[in-house]
C-alpha cells in the first residue's frame, strides 16, 4: 500500500489527538470540571474518527465507517463546543440540559450510522480518500446524514465564538495575555477543520486532512497556552502606583 | 402554584425520592392501564388478535403521548417563563408517570418486534428507544440541579419528546 498524503496526515492526526486526549481527561479526573470532561469527551471521538480514517486507508469495516461518521462528522464539534458551553453559560441548568440533549442525540446516531444506514462497500478501495466516496458508500442524503450540519454549524458556534469571546474579554480587561493568545488558537484551530467539512459537503474535500491536523494542533496548543504558560498580571496605565510609572522609565 | 426550594439549597428528601398524592395517583392511573393491557395481551387465545390489540394501543399511545407532551410543554413555558416558578409537585409527577407510559410504549413496541412485526423504516427503532430515553436525561437534571428555579430541564426534556414521538409517527406502521 502507497503512504498516501490523507494517510500521512490521518496517523499524525490520531497520534496528536490520542496524547491530547490523555492530558485532558487526565485533568478532569484531577480537577473534575465538567468543561474539561467534555472537551475530553470531544477528543475523545476526534481520536476515534482520525483513528478510524487510518483504518479505513487500508481495510474495508463497515463499523469503523460507521465511526468514522459519526465520532467525525456528528460528534466532534458539539462536545467541544459544550466545554465552552459549561465555562461561559453559567446561568441556571443551560449547559447541563444542552449536554443532555447532546447526549440523547450522540445515544440515538450511534446505532443508526453502525447499523441502520446502509453501505455500499463496492466503492471502497485501498487507499481510497473517504472524503471522496463517502456520499457513494452511504447513498442518498436522508438518514443520520441530516444532522452532520446542524451538529457541526452548533459546535463550532460554542467553540470557535466562545473562544473569541473569551479572548477579547481578557484582552479587554488587559490581563492574562496567555490566556488571549490561547484562545485565538483554538478558534483559528476550531476554524480549520469546520471550513474544511463545510467544502466537503460543497464538493471539495481538497482541504479536510490538513484542515483536520492543523486544526487540532492549533487547538492543543491554545490549550497547552491558556493553562500551562505562567499568567502575567499586566496592570492597566490607570491603575499603576507612581513608583511603577518610575521603574518603568528610569 | 410551585414548593420552590431557594437557589443553593438541597431539598430535605432528594427529588427523586418524594413521595406524593400527585405521584401515587399517577402512578395507579398507570397501574391500572398497565392492568388493562396485560389482561387483554395474556388471555387472548389468538396471537394475531394479541398483535392486534397491542398495535392499537401503541397506536393511541403515540397520538396520546404527542398531545400530552406538547401540553406538558405548554404548561412548562407558563410556570417557568411566564411565571418564574419553579416545578411543582404535581407537574413532577405527572412527568414521572408519562415516563412510564412512554416506557409502556416502547416495551409494546419492543415485543411486537420480536413477534414479527416491522414498522414501516427500521429507523422507527431508534426514534423509539429516544422516546424512552428523552425524559429521564432531563428528569436528573432537573431533580439534581442546585440553582432554581429549574423548570427549563423539562422545557428541553417536553420539547425533544414531541419532536422525536413526531418522528417516530412518520416512521412507524404504513397509513
Amino acid at each position: 500500500m502507497q503512504l498516501t498524503v490523507p494517510f500521512v496526515l490521518s496517523v499524525i492526526s490520531t497520534l496528536v489527538t490520542a496524547v491530547f486526549a490523555f492530558i485532558v481527561l487526565r485533568r478532569w479526573y484531577e480537577k473534575r470540571r465538567p468543561h474539561l470532561l467534555a472537551w475530553g469527551i470531544g477528543l475523545m471521538m476526534y481520536f476515534f474518527g482520525t483513528l478510524s480514517q487510518v483504518v479505513l486507508s487500508i481495510w474495508w469495516s463497515p463499523f469503523f465507517f460507521g465511526l468514522w461518521y459519526w465520532a467525525g462528522a456528528l460528534m466532534v464539534a458539539p462536545w467541544l463546543g459544550q466545554g465552552t458551553a459549561y465555562l461561559l453559560i453559567r446561568r441556571g441548568s443551560i449547559a447541563r440540559n444542552i449536554q443532555m440533549a447532546l447526549l440523547l442525540v450522540g445515544i440515538m446516531t450511534l446505532p443508526w450510522a453502525l447499523f441502520f444506514t446502509p453501505m455500499d462497500s463496492s466503492k471502497w478501495y485501498v487507499g481510497a480518500d473517504m472524503t471522496t466516496i463517502y456520499r457513494d458508500i452511504m447513498g442518498d442524503g436522508r438518514g443520520v446524514r441530516f444532522f452532520s450540519p446542524i451538529m457541526n454549524v452548533w459546535g463550532t458556534i460554542l467553540l470557535v465564538g466562545g473562544a473569541l469571546y473569551s479572548a477579547r474579554l481578557f484582552r479587554k480587561k488587559q490581563i492574562m495575555r496567555n490566556r488571549v493568545v490561547g484562545n485565538w488558537l483554538i478558534a483559528a484551530g476550531g476554524i480549520l477543520p469546520a471550513a474544511a467539512g463545510a467544502l466537503i459537503r460543497l464538493g471539495d474535500p481538497s482541504f479536510k486532512y490538513v484542515g483536520e491536523m492543523v486544526g487540532v494542533i492549533l487547538i492543543f496548543a491554545g490549550f497547552w497556552i491558556a493553562s500551562n504558560i505562567p499568567e502575567e498580571a499586566h496592570i492597566p496605565k490607570h491603575k499603576r502606583q507612581p513608583a511603577d510609572m518610575v521603574a518603568e522609565n528610569p | 402554584m410551585s414548593e420552590s426550594v431557594r437557589s443553593g439549597q438541597k431539598p430535605a428528601i432528594p427529588y427523586y425520592f418524594q413521595v406524593t398524592p400527585y405521584l401515587i395517583m399517577g402512578m395507579v392511573a398507570f397501574g391500572v392501564f398497565l392492568t388493562w393491557v396485560l389482561i387483554n395481551i395474556v388471555f387472548e387465545v389468538h396471537v394475531s388478535e394479541r398483535y392486534a390489540f397491542m398495535r392499537e394501543v401503541h397506536w393511541y399511545l403515540s397520538r396520546v403521548g404527542l398531545g400530552v407532551a406538547m401540553l406538558m410543554f405548554g404548561m412548562g413555558v407558563y410556570i417557568g417563563l411566564m411565571k418564574h416558578g419553579d416545578v411543582s409537585r404535581w407537574f413532577r409527577a405527572g412527568t414521572y408517570t408519562i415516563f412510564a407510559f412512554m416506557l409502556l410504549q416502547g416495551a409494546l413496541g419492543g415485543i411486537m418486534w420480536l413477534m414479527g412485526g416491522r414498522p414501516h423504516e427500521e429507523v422507527h427503532l431508534i426514534y423509539g428507544y429516544g422516546v424512552v430515553l428523552s425524559l429521564p436525561f432531563f428528569i436528573f437534571v432537573e431533580t439534581t440541579a442546585t440553582k432554581r428555579p429549574a423548570m427549563g430541564s423539562y422545557l428541553w426534556g417536553f420539547g425533544l419528546l414531541a419532536a422525536i414521538i413526531i418522528r417516530t409517527i412518520t416512521t412507524g406502521a404504513p397509513a
